[in-house]
């Protein structure tokens, strides 16, 4: 399976290097691209002397666009799977290979990489926790189906996925949201443990006065999702 | 205030809901540009129905008919609303002009490449 990494990049220049360095090094099956979403900060000179791949975009365009600008990527070079990783090296890429044989050996569409199955590694905080406990109690409301972790970002999609994101994704906080898209077109969505780390560098997208906004956003992205239709017989 | 009116201000709300709703399920509009607008039917339903709480606001705001309260609302939040409209225009012609201009230079530099390319020819 042609694997590749997507790593959306917001001012991520502490962290940028060692990400890269670190997928290089532990999922050597995986090409990757960086999406360095018109950072303000030297993530640009970084990428550019150190000849990592990436794609400038020209205008800040959000997380979701800058994702959904991998899965295009992904889906012009007929890439099998790609599977997302925060920039700021929260994600563990040790996982990668692991969920590439999960995804083949149980033919998913969808493989989530969740902190709270072992619940090892950093554990995010406790309002967090409480946000994405709520969460998993409204995703299985609404398919039926236990998510433990909506909103991870560490997500291994297959080409069927890939197709469905490269045409249309959320532009901002788009994890649940799509969590209960796919699962609610058919896809076969599946979940295995990993670890994450506390952030080493940079600042998160979401403060606290956003935490409202999200709160209600994908809770209402998620109803609205789930009246999607089976779309493939499995 | 009179029950009618009530009852027609409810089923307009609940109508707009049921259709903006439809539209974001659809694609046609962002989800993201449609909370104010919930918010503004939540508010406005919430006065229309619970008519103590209307004529409560009446009278500290120094209005003589609840009515009128309700007509000052909407045009309060429906100028917020406007506003922030105002704003997202702004961001996207900045946005646009930015986009453009990028786009010209891009040409502009691959048509270089493509000059100096045949000329090697």
């Amino acid at each position: 399976m042609k694997g590749l990494v997507i790593i959306p990049a917001f001012n991520e220049e502490g962290a940028i290097l060692n990400t890269v360095r670190a997928i290089e090094k532990e999922a050597p099956s995986f090409d990757y691209i960086v999406i360095n979403d018109c950072s303000t900060d030297h993530t640009r000179q970084i990428l550019e002397e150190n000849w990592l791949n990436h794609i400038n975009l020209p205008i800040n365009s959000g997380i979701g666009a800058a994702v959904q600008t991998g899965y295009i990527y992904a889906k012009n070079n007929s890439y099998d799977c790609a599977v997302q990783m925060d920039g700021d090296g929260q994600h563990d890429p040790k996982f990668l290979e692991k969920m590439m044989e999960t995804m083949e050996r149980d033919q998913a569409d969808m493989v989530i990489g969740s902190r709270f199955i072992e619940n090892k590694g950093f554990q995010s905080s406790r309002a967090r926790r409480m946000g994405i406990n709520f969460f998993k109690r409204w995703i299985h409301t609404l398919t039926g189906q236990t998510i433990t972790d909506a909103t991870s970002g560490m997500r291994l999609c297959d080409r069927a996925v890939i197709n469905l994101f490269a045409k249309d994704y959320p532009r901002d906080y788009p994890e649940p949201e799509t969590v209960v898209e796919v699962i609610k077109k058919g896809y076969k969505v599946e979940e295995i443990p990993v670890e994450m780390k506390a952030r080493t560098s940079g600042k998160s997208s979401i403060n606290i006065n956003k935490s409202i906004y999200y709160m209600i956003k994908v809770t209402f992205a998620c109803f609205i999702q789930s009246f999607n239709k089976k779309e493939i017989n499995t | 205030m009179n029950i009618r009116i009530q009852i027609i201000i409810a089923v307009i709300i609940i109508l707009a809901f049921i259709y903006i709703t439809n539209l974001v399920r659809k694609k046609k509009v962002e989800l993201k540009y449609t909370i104010s607008w919930y918010v503004l039917g939540v508010v406005y339903l919430l006065f229309d129905l619970i008519p103590p709480f209307l004529n409560g606001f009446t009278r500290l705001i120094g209005i003589a008919l609840p009515v009128n309260m309700l007509i000052f609302l909407a045009i309060g939040i429906i100028f917020m609303i406007l506003f922030s409209q105002t704003v997202i225009i702004s961001r996207h012609t900045q946005d646009l002009k930015k986009l453009v201009q990028q786009n010209a230079l891009l040409e502009e530099r691959l048509r270089k490449l493509e000059e100096e390319s045949h000329e090697k020819e």
